[in-house]
């Protein structure tokens, strides 16, 4: 068995660069997939960049319409799922196991192995910029334009290739949260004791992993058609490029569910908090979730209303569409109810739920006018629909995710973002955000279309494009405020393991946590269950201001670190970097997944004597 | 082979399992009869063959998951979970197929029959807009007597004209020369009105054929297809007297890149 | 596999890997559904031959399904065998099961190539597409499985399988049935009924 399980003895501690390499710690790989995250948000931002400078003035030519449409399409894709999905992974990671009374996830290095597929699949499909092979065709990359030979070169199976492999991490992470939610909750918590974040947390990986297979097909069907002869998608052999699109979109609509139901959650945290209330209408937030989630699936082909499915289709789905927008409604009055006669305390996470609700309800009003087809026949491929999703992901899920950074920080590193840079920050972010996508709504009514390199100036459109990428400069100095605000918080005063008098669980244990989180499981009983604990113990006159007590690391069996996660990820990414390159590669991939998972099986969960 | 007899009241018995085994090879069998036409069943049931096979499966399917896969036995959550992943599948499957083929017809005769040809538009606004002439340049081309010359307009897909004549029992050559840097054109002559349908199956004959369907008694005459920068030319008999059309039929560009061709 | 801490607490009672399993399961259901949904889709919209009715060969294929139940027998036994830690009937059991799959594959293959043979390839037509790529991706899963039952196999062979360990076979289990569902989905659906399609045919409504 030890000839099995590799040639390196299992790691044991936590120190240096193998340390992260190794770790199956739910802590560390939020932090992963936080700082991976943050990365792609940059590159994300700076492409964003090339594209309001480029649009910025009329007839303009700082870039070839060929390189354009690359980086619109690789604004767009790693934004989705190289920044929100990752980011709102990094919070389940953190937030999920410590709000739940857990010591892990249920699969600590099923966990590890999520991140490192994604990784290397986000890399995958970068290696793209190397070989000067973009994906152009947008982010739903649309059939026929995908197929050859209307895409000869590679971009496009860079791009399936990568979102295979991504999703693939996607999937794997998803199903640990579900098994985690559902089977590691602390005694006592019953599912309707369970904080908003960990129910949002559940429904989002449910849909992650109900949607992605859909997905999977489509691209798989794509790349075969491009690679393999198929014609699946090719009108002249009759296959039907709306297929595509339905498959796409199939998947797409909940995915953008999957996108903003983490911030939802996030801001269910954070109004309590610092209204000093418990949150309003518990049941009603949940339940809303839930049929967001299933209703998620009945309303993809407002994607689609201007294809030619039918004037029956396009009824039905414009009835679906609008039914939808009820339960978001339902939230955001009970977040309203929240802070009403709350006693509020406007901290920077506060102000960018705040910004969240206010830019959301944007957002949803201006998708509210898209569920209608005939207005959406006016409104689709023109930059309205561009404003409504940037308001609704912009802000929307990046608000959130702000505000959860803000929040979670502390607990995260024990101190404290600075409160002055971080209002500054949330205001260039919010002053930004309109001024980049609010006159982008008068731009498509006034018929500017997507996806257009330039335009004349005899459109009139100047202005507002002026005033966009303005906007935009603005949000790069928010952005650099962050980091800013990150920089010096390094060096900032620790602060207590509850700096919030906040209900979750996660608060009630040191900052940063202990690898074990808990000394011992706590027993819920009611929801905010922190607050209900700090309230008797202040009754009783013995106030708790002190974090759980911390006990000997060695005594609390923990998973090991493994280093089979990594490996067998590799063995994975390169079977997709097989697929764009030498097949020999897929199979030398192959080979090394198939020895991970063997010396994976082979591994027990926690090394037997080990203990660190 | 074990036989067990001390029962764990959640497992079937050896028995039991060789009995859903046989349930199991039963019904693929009456499936089999059902369709096999030595048997003729089949020809009895028509259409009902599709709910009886269905049916069936779906019997089979359920032993399988409640008896094999335990979920009879077990924990009800493993029930739900699955059926969970289950009915999405099934109930967006459908969806899926009422979109291609039952709420409308086929999506894409549903499509075609409703497309509006675009020659009636022009008709509109040739009859509401005499003689002022339109901005961009529709110039008509003379009687010619030597070749026609013909262009599009720079990477746009139209051509730079939307009128050419010539006179009927002359032999007629048209030169197109394309100008775009990205586009392939070709120019076709077709008799009057069909030039979308000319088009619609030239993009099924594909590339190799010009994107024209080869035989197609519609067509006139047609030049091969002109990449960036390409001059082609054809010649043909003027045919009879009458107003005809010419259009590019590369797939999309017959929207816009068109005119008429009158013989006098 | 990995000797679990089978007595770890779970919030259900019930234990993790058998919930992922089910979850997973789950998940496939919707890949495999997008997969039937495109074969669906594209029934009767090959522009070319060869057609179903020229090449589906059902009475073969009905022998290769009946392989295939008898391999989700073996598998039920193989974990019968597992409760009652009779080490000879898990290693049998298992390689039976695995070898029926084997033979399921088999037949796929030669199936497969006879298809080609006559004609139908995966650029040929949809139908060669849809049907290569649905009944591709489920042999893929079968050989999965296959793998995985051999490793088991070896595993009991050493004597680490047994009663305590008895969910690492309930867990391949759950796995090979539902592949072996899926294929009775297939198996209705592209020989029973599909099999029958002819030429390009008018789709009801149309």
């Amino acid at each position: 068995m030890a000839a099995i399980t590799g040639v390196l003895a299992r790691p044991t501690s936590y120190a240096g660069v193998w340390g992260w390499m190794t770790t199956v710690d739910h802590k560390r790989i939020a932090v992963l997939y936080g700082v991976t995250a943050f990365i792609f948000l940059l590159i994300a931002g700076l492409e964003a960049g090339v594209v309001r400078m480029q649009l910025a003035s009329a007839d303009n030519d700082l870039i070839s319409a060929g390189r354009f449409n690359q980086m619109f399409t690789m604004h767009a894709t790693v934004m989705v799922f190289m920044v929100i999905m990752p980011l709102s992974v990094s919070f389940f990671n953190f937030v999920v196991p410590l709000a739940i009374g857990a010591r892990d996830v249920a699969f600590p290095r099923l966990n590890a192995l999520s991140y490192w597929i994604f990784l290397f699949g986000a890399v995958l499909m970068h290696i793209s910029f190397l070989v000067n092979e973009v994906p152009d065709a947008g982010w739903f990359s649309y059939a026929n334009l995908t197929e050859k030979p209307f895409s000869i070169n590679r971009g496009l199976d860079f791009w399936a290739i990568g979102l295979l492999v991504m999703g693939a991490a996607s999937v794997a992470g998803a199903l640990n949260f579900v098994v985690t939610i559902i089977n590691l909750r602390a005694p006592g918590m019953s599912m309707m004791r369970m904080p908003v974040f960990v129910w949002m947390t559940l429904i989002t990986s449910i849909l992650l992993v109900l949607a992605f297979p859909v997905i999977t097909v489509g691209l798989i069907e794509l790349t075969m058609d491009r690679n393999f002869g198929t014609h699946f998608f090719i009108p002249a052999e009759g296959g039907d490029p709306i297929l595509w699109q339905h498959l796409f979109w199939v998947f797409g609509h909940p995915e953008v569910y999957i996108l903003i139901l983490p911030a939802m959650g996030i801001v269910s945290e954070v109004f309590p908090t610092f209204s000093r209330k418990p949150l309003f209408g518990y049941p009603f937030i949940v339940f809303s979730g839930i049929v967001i989630g299933i209703m998620g699936w009945a309303v993809w082909s407002h994607h689609m209303f201007t294809v030619g499915l039918g004037p029956v289709a396009n009824s039905v789905f414009t009835i679906t569409t609008m039914l939808i927008a009820v339960p978001t409604g339902i939230k955001i009055f009970n977040w309203i109810g929240t802070l009403w006669k709350g006693s509020i305390e406007f901290t920077t996470s506060m102000m960018f739920a705040l910004g969240f609700v206010a830019l959301f309800i944007v957002g949803g009003l201006s998708g509210v006018s898209h569920a209608v087809s005939p207005s959406d026949f006016q409104q689709q491929d023109t930059y309205y629909i561009v404003a409504h999703l940037h308001y609704v992901l912009f802000g929307g899920s990046i608000m959130g995710a702000f505000a959860g950074i803000y929040y979670w920080y502390p607990k995260l590193t024990g101190k404290m973002l600075s409160e002055t840079l971080g209002k500054l920050n949330f205001w260039f972010i919010f002053i930004g955000m309109n001024l980049t996508f609010f006159p982008m709504h008068y731009l498509g009514l006034n018929g500017m279309p997507r996806r257009i390199y330039t335009y004349s100036a005899e459109f009139g459109w100047e202005n507002m494009n002026r005033l966009a990428s303005l906007g935009y400069v603005i949000l790069f100095v928010a952005f650099l405020i962050f980091i800013v605000n990150l920089w010096q918080a390094r060096n900032s005063r620790r602060v207590s393991h509850d700096p919030w008098d906040a209900p979750g669980l996660e608060w009630s244990i040191a900052s940063p946590p202990p690898p074990y989180n808990f000394a011992e499981i706590p027993q819920v009983e009611g929801l905010d269950q922190y607050w209900i604990a700090k309230e008797r113990a202040r009754a009783a006159g013995t106030p708790l201001t002190e974090p759980e007590a911390l006990v000997d690391p060695d005594s609390i069996h923990m998973p090991s670190p493994s280093y089979w996660p990594i490996f067998t990820a590799a063995g994975v990414a390169l079977i997709g970097g097989g697929l764009l390159s030498h097949y020999a590669i897929s199979f030398l991939g192959g080979a090394i997944t198939m020895m991970g998972v063997i010396g994976w099986g082979n591994e027990p969960a926690a090394a037997p004597s080990e203990h660190h | 082979m074990a036989h067990e007899t001390e029962q764990d009241t959640h497992h079937p018995s050896f028995k039991q399992y060789v009995l859903i085994a046989i349930i199991l090879f039963a019904i693929t069998i009456v499936e089999f009869l059902l369709i096999w036409d030595r048997v003729g069943i089949v020809d009895y049931l028509g259409a009902s063959k599709i709910p009886l096979l269905v049916g069936l499966s779906v019997v089979k399917f359920y032993i399988v998951i409640m008896f094999y896969m335990h979920l009879q036995f077990d924990d009800k959550l493993f029930t739900r979970i699955f059926i969970a992943g289950l009915a999405l599948a099934f109930m967006v499957g459908l969806a899926l197929l009422g979109l291609f083929s039952a709420m409308n017809g086929d999506q894409r005769s549903y499509a075609l029959d409703r497309a509006v040809p675009y020659e009636e538009h022009e008709a509109a606004h040739a009859t509401t807009t005499p003689g002022t002439g339109d901005t961009a340049g529709s110039e008509t081309a003379p009687v010619a007597a030597g070749p026609i010359e013909v262009g599009a307009k720079g990477n746009e897909l139209t051509f730079d004209t939307t009128s050419l004549t010539a006179s009927s029992g002359s032999e007629v050559t048209i030169t197109f020369t394309n100008p775009s840097t990205v586009n392939t054109h070709n120019l076709v002559i077709v008799e009057d009105g069909t030039k979308d349908a000319v088009s619609t199956d030239g993009t099924v004959a594909g590339p190799d054929n010009n994107w024209v369907k080869p035989g197609d008694s519609r067509v006139i005459a047609n030049t091969i297809l002109a990449g960036p920068g390409e001059t082609q030319d054809v010649s043909f008999p003027a045919p009879a007297p009458g107003t005809y059309q010419f259009v590019c039929t590369f797939p999309g560009h017959n929207f816009t890149m068109f005119g008429d061709f009158v013989v006098n | 596999m990995a000797h679990a801490a089978e007595h770890e607490y779970t919030t259900t009672g019930l234990n993790h890997r058998k919930m992922l399993m089910w979850v997973f399961l789950g998940s496939d259901c919707l890949f495999f559904g997008a997969l039937i949904a495109t074969y669906m889709v594209y029934r009767g919209q090959s522009l070319v031959g060869p057609y179903p009715i020229d090449i589906i060969n059902v009475p073969v294929t009905t022998i290769s399904t009946f392989v295939l139940l008898m391999s989700s027998f073996a598998m039920v036994q193989a974990l019968a065998a597992t409760n009652a830690d009779n080490k000879r009937g898990i290693v049998s059991w298992l390689l039976a099961t695995a070898f029926l799959g084997a033979i399921f594959i088999g037949f796929q293959i030669v199936e497969f190539n006879t298809f080609k043979n006559e004609g139908l390839t995966l650029g040929g037509n949809l139908f060669g597409a849809s049907f290569f790529t649905l009944t591709g991706f489920h042999g893929a899963h079968v050989t999965l499985g296959i793998i995985w039952l051999l490793a088991m196999a070896i595993l009991a062979a050493k004597g680490r399988v047994g009663s305590k360990t008895a969910l690492d076979v309930e867990l391949v289990g759950l796995y090979w049935h539902f592949v072996d569902i899926v294929w009775i989905v297939i198996f209705t659906l592209l020989y029973l009924i599909g099999g029958f399609d002819v030429g390009p045919v008018a789709l009801p409504g149309g």
